[in-house]
């Protein structure tokens, strides 16, 4: 369910259970790990940052993106380029000015690219990734192949970050303030707005919402977080280069939010946690883990078409239908999510209407 | 007084077919107009100039005395013009009260913001509540807009286009899918519900005669793109040219 609960009033949490909830894993998450299952978890952190930041588009707003690496990228970028002409600067500006780089480039291309829909616009996207990523190849100052290095040693504001278990606790503050600004988002008039979109956009223009304003916000705002998790990503291993630009990522992206569902709220959190920690153990066992995911991802599709974050829903569901006949099942309610098409790309329709 | 909504000699082609021909219609505020026709005579183009979806050709749309060709729908929405699809067109993934909610919420025009959570709007909250028992789905409240039947899915569409508290609303087929039965409740407290908000200016196209007798004071019909009568439901109804469209060469 993507909505906004069964019962009115619509919501009364403010979302502090989010951040308790993230405070409670950081606190936690040393007590467990530590050296190298530590850095996979701040790794998975960023990657849960940069799926939910997808799913914004994907899941909420139904706009497929194949070029969420751009974004990606330019927030990785943006953060080295600052570090090599201003090394001093605090790490979260640079976070800071990832995101608006990043939100200036998505919207100016997303009123361009949003004369299309569909499929048309999927590979739009991905153009803009593909472009950027042969950049770093053709400008000088970006360095190509080699891409930029020992980006380490960021300060938060004064201090340097100088252990994995300092980059742990940055990097989950980080990702945890900006996955509760999205929860603010989700349960906001603009969320709905944004989930009517998706619904069906004829519906959402007939009731006075502005489609295109709404595409074009949330192509911002997700290329924003995408790009603070890229920074993220740049400050914690230290290296910049064209691969965090690749067709590869914004794939991998995708997977993540398939895998977790997206018709909640912390699917792709789920789904970026499972396909990172996948990909480190099964690279451990084998040379290469794309196999195995791709055979998870098969395996989701087929058995479970809303994601992992499904799973309880349907437990649920098959016990409540094989206790006593004298109790029927309810006609309502995560039954009936399941005939939903979650995400499902915008379809195209006359471009009149949806201006 | 100018007319609510003017049409001024509109054309639509697709593709250089034409759908609608130059047609002038003026529409009073408080009229209660039937657009009629056999299928392919226009009407739906010509709801859709009016609402929004299709800009015309050629020839201009006017609302309340403004030139609104170029306006999309959704800011003509915002100016006051409520639809309904033939196909009714609700949201799937949410259900009949939250589907209401969106619909009170988009009609304060103001309504949709970043900072504004859900929450904090009871004064919505109300509003979507009190249209969802006027138009009886109360006992379906929580059942996703998907999983309704056809005669829940056109009456919750309508409901959404009243709560938004238009000055013109648009109904397009109100009892298109429908069985007779069903056809002549729906019809009966559309009636009801229409008389109740005189103040609103309606605009329907509909096949059935007997929609038509109960719901509008004047009749439009439109045969190959352009209009071809335009009186009241009794004098349209039985024209000879009406009886000709309808049912054939020779019928009259």
């Amino acid at each position: 369910m993507t909505t906004i609960g069964r019962r009115f009033p619509v919501v009364t949490r403010s979302g502090v259970h989010v951040l308790i909830g993230f405070a409670v894993v950081a606190v936690l998450m040393p007590v467990f790990f530590g050296g190298s299952p530590l850095f996979t978890w701040t790794t998975a952190a960023v990657w849960v940052l940069f799926a939910m930041s997808t799913s914004v588009l994907f899941g909420w707003t139904g706009l497929l993106s194949f070029g969420q690496a751009a974004f990606f990228g330019i927030g990785a970028y943006t953060m080295a380029l600052i570090h090599e002409n201003r090394p001093e600067t605090p790490g979260l500006v640079m976070l800071l000015a990832a995101a608006l780089v990043a939100a200036v480039v998505a919207a100016v291309f997303a009123l361009f690219a949003l004369r299309t829909s569909g499929a048309e616009f999927a590979i739009l996207t991905l153009v803009l990734a593909q472009v950027l990523w042969l950049l770093t190849y053709r400008v000088s100052w970006l360095k190509g192949e080699d891409g930029f290095h020992g980006l380490f040693s960021v300060n938060i504001i004064s201090n340097p970050l100088t252990s994995d278990l300092d980059l742990w606790y940055y990097t989950i503050a980080v990702v945890g303030f900006c996955v509760w600004l999205l929860w603010l988002l989700h349960r906001s008039t603009a969320g709905m707005a944004m989930r009517a979109v998706r619904d069906d956009p004829w519906r959402s223009a007939a009731l006075g919402i502005n489609v295109r304003r709404v595409q074009v916000c949330a192509f911002a705002v997700s290329a924003a977080l995408s790009a603070v998790a890229g920074a993220l990503l740049a400050q914690g291993q230290g290296v910049v280069s064209p691969g965090m630009l690749s067709f590869a990522i914004s794939g991998e992206i995708l997977v993540a939010c398939l895998i977790g569902g997206m018709s909640r709220f912390g699917g792709p959190i789920l789904g970026a946690i499972v396909l990172i920690w996948s990909q480190t153990l099964i690279s451990n066992l084998l040379h290469d883990s794309s196999m195995f995911v791709g055979l998870l991802l098969l395996v989701i599709v087929i058995a479970l078409p809303q994601g992992l974050v499904s799973l309880p829903g349907r437990v649920r569901n098959r016990r409540r239908a094989s206790g006593p006949p004298s109790i029927p099942p309810a006609p309502t309610g995560s039954l009936a999510d399941e005939s939903v098409p979650d995400g499902s790309p915008v379809s195209a329709g006359d471009e009149e209407a949806l201006r | 007084m100018t007319a609510m909504v003017e049409l001024r000699a509109a054309s639509k082609a697709y593709q250089g077919v034409p759908a609608v021909q130059a047609v002038d219609l003026e529409v009073q505020r408080g009229e209660r107009l039937a657009i009629i026709g056999p299928n392919g005579a226009g009407k739906s183009t010509l709801f859709g100039m009016i609402a929004g979806e299709h800009r015309p050709t050629e020839g201009s749309v006017w609302f309340n005395g403004k030139d609104v060709t170029t306006h999309h729908s959704s800011r003509r929405a915002r100016a006051g013009i409520s639809r309904t699809f033939q196909v009714a067109r609700l949201m799937p993934t949410m259900t009949v009260r939250e589907n209401l909610f969106l619909a009170a919420l988009t009609g304060q025009r103001q309504g949709i913001r970043f900072w504004d959570a859900l929450s904090t709007r009871p004064d919505v909250t109300e509003e979507a509540e009190a249209a969802m028992v006027a138009a009886g789905l109360a006992d379906l409240s929580d059942v996703l807009a998907s999983s309704l039947a056809q005669g829940a899915r056109k009456t919750l569409e309508m409901a959404m286009a009243v709560v938004q508290k238009p000055t013109l609303l648009l109904l397009d087929e109100p009892t298109a899918g429908m069985g007779y039965d069903d056809a002549r409740i729906a019809t009966k407290q559309l009636g009801a519900l229409l008389e109740e908000r005189r103040e609103m200016t309606i605009i329907l196209t509909a096949h059935d005669m007997e929609v038509i007798h109960s719901l509008a004071e004047r009749v439009v019909l439109m045969a190959n793109g352009k209009v071809v009568l335009d009186g009241s439901p009794q004098y349209v109804a039985d024209h000879a040219v009406t009886k000709e469209l309808y049912l054939g060469r020779g019928a009259s």
